[in-house]
């Protein structure tokens, strides 16, 4: 079994929740200064060997099982291609005609193009409130209503939902229970902060059904499936049991077992299993805007509509489009999509105006989050060996304002999609971001890698806008008043800014050490409370009454908040795994830690206060008053941690 | 935390400082080291021909990524085939902060051990000259006297095997200073002259000390110091212009040499300074590299110059030391012998604290290759030039790779003897063998027969898996690799491993396994931790209470001593303990100069772990001669036996020890 800390489990909160139904990777790379003088041309042979050299050492050296990757060129498949296994016990090799994968969130471009088909038949308007739609309502808000808009360019405003995403081991509700009963907050205005939303996807994956009146998978079957022949594709759940014989293993490390089929509740955000070769179908349809063969899935102009309307919102930085993202580099035109389920890690890159697409998709997380660095590269490395371009010449800002604007910038950060009205805001307390400034005017991203792991630098080449010291991408601002209202970068700009932590939770090391002595208090006066009752019982000096009554409601306090803080560090660290799924199975654990909660922490605390009192009035030594301020403290210290991340809220819902 | 675990992050984090500096003093079984395993690799349908124009692609698609991923600065790589070079190609930077590319021509590496073919090549041309019998007692050339184990002589061809039977010799081997390279050989070897702990030709134990040996011997017979006799008899001949054994290098040089790293994102270090000379000093470029192994390739001479007569060449291929079965590799005269796909390799690799390198040939198939990087890198994502060999064969090279059966009674009858706790044939001659304690590992025998063991690792770090394809001869699942085992009585004799040329895994004693040592030395620790942290709180609260202290006078008196005994025995173990660390994360400082703190050390524990024990006898016989509470009576006990404990890793793990030299 995998040891996970509290702090690996932040750091897949953060690469993993943020990444968890799909982010696209854009590490850069460093441009190697031996690439050859002329670019090679895209050719089946050339691209070939070229994969040959980076693929089989990569996936394993990051201890990933297998992967299928896809070319297409020209209206036609250039080369496809598995290497390694789909199945490791079986030495099952990886068939891109064969072997299905879960290519996550590359399901929502079905859902996506879904809403485009219905839109372009007039059914749907991109910016009507999606209440006019729905069968149960979506809160209103005082700043406006969300639109389809909103939806397909992740600005509802959603606060980040986790629970019941994934189901297993049991399979998940209908869709519209599922959306029905886990409506998330709208923690911003619609339509201004991106914040990647399943729950968004799902809603427009539900608007399609009622809209045409069939299931979303039967619509998607129909209209999609169908007119490009995809006959190895579902959306269904479980799969269909004439798909299981090529159904990847899905694994976390390809050296360890596989892991069960993965049923995500919101299905039109990620349920998709289909081969390499189908998805080809799909990318080959979209570079001809909609055509496939004598087939048609969307009219060019929508098409176009829908890859070409960008949703800005930091000025130089990628973009959203309409459910596609752009990924451009080199000055061609790339839109993408990128797909990860806890197993399966996928990329699409589609040269919109080169008519060539790429794909890659893996069977296993791997060991240091390679699977996302490795396809971010192997993406640039593609787009720089075949689509090459001179380094852009940057502007420069003189020394002082860069310095100034660094200055500025330093701090910590919280992604916008995320969770702060539950318990889930506490892991916020050490997932944040912190950007540094260097003393030669660059910033330092902590959370933001290069492939080695090293956190990128930047250097400002405009007024807020950061190149990457060792690569093409950007980092942009966007400052009011002297102060940063949000930035972000093209790795992940289409989707996620990163928002200031508000001042009370800006020094999360402070409230870390704060926690972390009260719990070493509390544990103490645990430990000796059983200890002390029998010293004195042996030596027979026993307290006067009620202040032996307040020591013993102090000592049971204490074990009790402690073993509740301890409870609640080995819920988050374990949040997600077999013992305590995401789902109704982790409720009663809830439950019980927040009764525990009140009853400990602001029990605690009155009880602390008492046994303060009758210490202080009623004899003990100087060293036992001074221990009941510093035990009343601890109490303080967990209750106000508490209330401030919502571990008091008396909710499931997160 | 449980001891075992403890053990285990312990070994982890040795295992992490120590890889780099083991490079180049071989393999250590604990060490990760990976190898061009193929859990992911696509087994190959047919063999791409070797073109630089595929090559070229091929190596476009590898070496950017691996390098930008195990945060490597530069490398280089050299393809020769057919007596011409193929494909030469530099990548990465070989001095990142000024930008400055790797030029496979003119950029220099450090090769390490691949000197050792040098010396080799230099042995082999004496002989040729009839100067060297490669099996006459060495002692024939030397103006000191080595003999081997139980007198036993040892020879050349002990030496060029690996097998003369020394312990490890760690001492001075790298240093920033050039005063500390030795003015001469013979002044090291005097000084280092290690231990033999195994009758000559019995065991491959890799010795940077044995080439070293021999380096000497080739300036002794040939009257030419050994630098200068490799640059007139293989340098020039071959024209390898940008070589040099010197140190510092020549000025003409110094302007072509790489810096090196420890992480490419990291600051550049130092010129390392390699006393052991023939086994570790060699400086050269990609091209230069390429010419030797033309000159390998081709019978022992180049278009411009011989440097072996073709008989010799053979003979080198040729002669194989059979500790263990084909097809797990052997050592041949000095060079490694591989296994690939069927084809058969011949090469050397070689490493120093920054730089990497491996030069591989295959004789049968004309082709040749050297890659070489300048920084140790990333744990876990830099061992990219051994797993580049591997790829390159299964690319270029396919071919079969033997395969077998055995039924599966026997194959768990076997697995079941492999059983038990194993230990490296490098063997440290101080107190660094302490951290054999916590290197020890077992080989772990799974539910289908299979085995692994923790050193045997894949690319990912994974152990690898072993399946048994005839007796005492198992194959890696789902890759090329072999391990052999050698059965003498019933026992397993030692073991070894493709890639683990030079190197056994032999058997631990009973007397220093750390099946029992390792929990004995964390319950030990762990009750003199206890009576060292429980003083000052009985002592405060007896004060606080006023209470007297129990026991009569001279129990309390033995008590005392039994309190100040652990607190010295933590201490000098303490001490022991995080000098090893200190000193084997930094090689450099493996020097002469801590000689005065190691003396300080030995003479400490030789007082110190026998005083505590008797101590804690004296304390216990009188608990239970005076009558002493049960619970001090025990306790007492335990402590004695925690002393004993202690002596006995003291003694058995060299911490009492009369000696420097190591």
């Amino acid at each position: 079994m995998k040891q996970t800390s509290v702090f690996s489990k932040i750091a897949t909160f953060w690469s993993g929740v943020l990444l968890l139904f799909g982010q696209h990777g854009l590490a850069q790379s460093q441009p190697a200064p031996s690439t050859p003088g002329s670019a090679p041309t895209l050719d089946r042979a050339d691209v070939e060997t070229w994969l040959d050299g980076y693929l089989p050492y990569a996936l394993e050296s990051a201890d990933i099982a297998g992967a299928i990757v896809v070319v297409v060129k020209d209206g036609k498949i250039l080369l496809r291609k598995g290497y390694g296994y789909a199945d490791v016990a079986k030495r099952e090799p990886m068939d891109p005609g064969r072997t299905l994968i879960r290519p996550g969130s590359i399901s929502k471009l079905f859902t996506w193009t879904a809403v485009m088909q219905l839109a372009e038949q007039g059914r749907i308007d991109l910016d009507a409130d999606i209440n006019t739609y729905l069968d149960f309502k979506i809160p209103g808000r005082s700043d406006g209503p969300i639109t389809m808009r909103h939806l397909m360019t992740h600005t509802p405003g959603f606060e980040q939902p986790l629970r019941n995403m994934f189901t297993q081991p049991g399979l998940p509700p209908p869709l519209d229970v599922y959306l029905k009963s886990n409506i998330p907050q709208r923690i911003f205005p619609a339509g201004k902060v991106p914040a990647y939303s399943n729950y968004g996807t799902a809603l427009a994956g539900h608007i399609v059904a009622l809209v045409s009146g069939l299931s979303f998978d039967t619509y998607v079957e129909r209209h999609i499936f169908g007119p490009l022949g995809m006959r190895n594709a579902t959306f269904r759940q479980p799969l269909p049991a004439r798909f299981e014989p090529h159904m990847a293993q899905g694994y976390d490390r390809a050296s360890g077992k596989s892991l069960p089929y993965e049923l995500a509740a919101p299905a039109p955000a990620g349920s998709m299993a289909v081969t390499a070769d189908d998805l080809a179908r799909f990318m080959i349809a979209h570079l001809q805007k909609g055509a496939f063969g004598p087939n048609r899935i969307l009219r060019p102009e929508t098409a176009d509509m829908m890859h070409r309307t960008p949703y800005p919102v930091l000025p130089g930085l990628q973009r959203m489009l309409l459910g596609f993202y752009e990924t451009n580099r080199n000055g061609h035109r790339i839109i993408a999509h990128g797909g990860d389920t806890p197993a399966f890690h996928s990329d699409m890159r589609l040269y919109i105006d080169d008519n060539v697409g790429f794909l890659i998709s893996m069977n296993s997380s791997g060991r240091d989050y390679m699977h996302y660095f490795m396809r971010g590269n192997l993406a640039e490395q593609f787009a720089d060996r075949y689509f090459p371009a001179l380094t852009p010449r940057d502007g420069r800002v003189d020394a002082k304002t860069a310095a100034a604007h660094a200055k500025m910038m330093a701090g910590r950060y919280d992604p916008s999609r995320t969770s702060w009205s539950s318990f889930l805001s506490v892991s916020a307390l050490m997932g944040s971001v912190v950007v540094e400034a260097h003393d030669d005017g660059t910033i330092g991203t902590s959370e933001l890698q290069k492939l080695n792991g090293q956190p990128k630098r930047w250097r400002e080449i405009a007024p807020f806008v950061w190149r990457n010291v060792d690569g093409k991408d950007l980092l942009s601002a966007n400052v009011k008043d002297g102060k940063v209202v949000m930035f972000s970068s093209d790795e992940l700009s289409p989707a996620v800014v990163f928002l200031p932590l508000p001042s009370w939770r800006a020094r999360p090391d402070l409230w870390f050490y704060a926690i972390a002595a009260s719990l070493l208090v509390l544990l103490a006066t645990a430990i000796l409370w059983p200890v002390r009752s029998f010293l004195r019982w042996r030596t027979a000096t026993a307290l006067p009454g009620p202040v032996r009554t307040a020591r013993h409601l102090t000592g049971m306090a204490a074990l009790g908040a402690s073993a509740t803080l301890i409870g609640w560090l080995w819920l988050l660290s374990n949040l997600g795994s077999a013992e305590v799924p995401l789902t109704a199975k982790t409720d009663p654990i809830l439950w019980t830690l927040q009764i525990a909660g009140a009853l400990f922490f602001g029990g605690g605390l009155l009880i602390a206060l008492w046994n303060g009192w009758r210490t202080w009035a009623g004899g003990g030594g100087r060293a036992a008053r001074i221990w009941t301020i510093v035990l009343a403290l601890a109490f303080l210290v967990l209750f106000v941690t508490a209330l401030a991340f919502h571990l008091l809220d008396f909710s499931t819902a997160y | 935390m449980n001891a075992h675990r403890l053990a285990v992050s312990i070994r982890i984090l040795i295992v992490a400082l120590l890889a780099p500096l083991l490079g180049l003093a071989a393999a250590e079984p604990a060490m990760a080291q990976s190898e061009a395993a193929s859990l992911a690799s696509t087994s190959p349908t047919g063999a791409s021909p070797l073109t630089a124009a595929d090559l070229s692609t091929w190596l476009d698609g590898y070496m950017p990524y691996a390098i930008e991923a195990g945060d490597i600065a530069g490398a280089v790589v050299v393809v020769v085939k057919d007596g011409q070079v193929l494909l030469r190609r530099g990548y990465g930077y070989s001095d990142v902060s000024r930008r400055r590319p790797v030029d496979p021509a003119n950029t220099l590496f450090r090769t390490g051990s691949i000197s050792k073919a040098f010396t080799w090549i230099s042995v082999m041309q004496q002989v040729e000259r009839g100067k060297i019998d490669l099996d006459a007692d060495i002692n024939a050339y030397l103006d000191f006297t080595v003999t081997g184990l139980g007198g036993a002589p040892i020879t050349m061809r002990h030496l060029m095997t690996h097998s003369a039977g020394f312990e490890e010799a760690l001492g001075d081997l790298f240093s920033l200073r050039t005063d500390r390279i030795a003015p001469d050989l013979r002044s090291y070897l005097v000084k280092y002259l290690p231990r033999r702990v195994f009758a000559p030709g019995t065991v491959a134990a890799y010795s940077n000390y044995g080439t070293t040996l021999a380096g000497y011997i080739v300036q002794r017979v040939s009257g030419e110091p050994y630098e200068a006799y490799v640059e007139r008899h293989i340098f020039q001949p071959l024209g390898m212009v940008h070589s040099s054994f010197r140190q510092p290098l020549p000025s003409r040089l110094r302007p072509l040499m790489s810096q090196g790293y420890r992480l490419g994102s990291g600051e550049p270090r130092p010129f390392e300074m390699i006393t052991a000379v023939p086994a570790g000093a060699h400086t050269g470029s990609g091209d230069d590299m390429a010419r030797l192994m033309i000159a390998l390739l081709n019978d022992g001479a180049s278009s411009r110059g011989r440097i072996l007569q073709p008989a010799t060449v053979r003979q080198i291929y040729g002669t194989p030391h059979s500790l263990l079965p084909a097809p797990v590799d052997r050592m041949l005269l000095g060079l490694y012998e591989e296994n690939l796909n069927g084809h058969h390799v011949v090469g050397h690799g070689g490493d120093t604290f920054l730089f990497h390198s491996e030069m591989m040939i295959f004789p049968d198939d004309g082709i040749g290759l050297f890659m070489a990087i300048n920084s140790s890198g990333r744990d876990g994502y830099s061992n990219i030039q051994k797993a580049l060999l591997g790829r390159f064969a299964d690319r270029y090279l396919p071919g079969k790779v033997p395969d077998g059966n055995v039924d599966a009674a026997a194959a768990k009858v076997h697995a079941r003897m492999m059983r038990g706790t194993y230990e490296s044939s490098v063997r440290y001659g101080n107190f660094f063998s302490l951290m054999k304690l916590f290197s020890q590992a077992s080989i772990n025998v799974h539910d289908d027969g299979t085995i692994s063991f923790p050193a045997f690792r894949n690319l990912a770090e994974a152990p690898k898996r072993w399946r048994e394809i005839s007796p005492f001869l198992w194959r890696e699942v789902g890759g090329e690799d072999f391990l052999a085992a050698k059965v003498e009585d019933g026992e397993v004799a030692m073991f070894s491993a493709s890639k683990w040329t030079g190197t056994m895994i032999l058997p631990v004693p009973w007397w220093r396994s750390s099946g029992w040592l390792v929990p004995g030395l964390f319950l030990a620790l762990g009750a003199l931790s206890l009576t060292v942290l429980a003083w000052p709180i009985v002592a405060i609260r007896r004060r606080q209470q006023a209470v007297a202290a129990a026991g009569t006078v001279r129990q309390r008196k033995a008590l005392f001593g039994v309190r100040l005994g652990a607190v010295a025995v933590l201490l000098v173990f303490g001490a022991f303990f995080v000098t090893m660390t200190m000193m084997l994360s930094d090689p450099l400082s493996i020097s002469s100069d801590l000689d005065w703190w190691i003396w300080a050390l030995h003479i400490l524990s030789l007082i110190v772990f026998p005083t505590a024990l008797l101590l804690a006898i004296r304390c216990a016989w009188l608990n239970f001669k005076e009558g002493a509470p049960a619970g001090m009576r025990i306790w007492s006990v335990i402590l004695a036996a925690s002393s004993f404990i202690m002596l006995w890793i003291a003694i058995a793990f060299k911490l009492i020890w009369f000696s420097v030299v190591y």
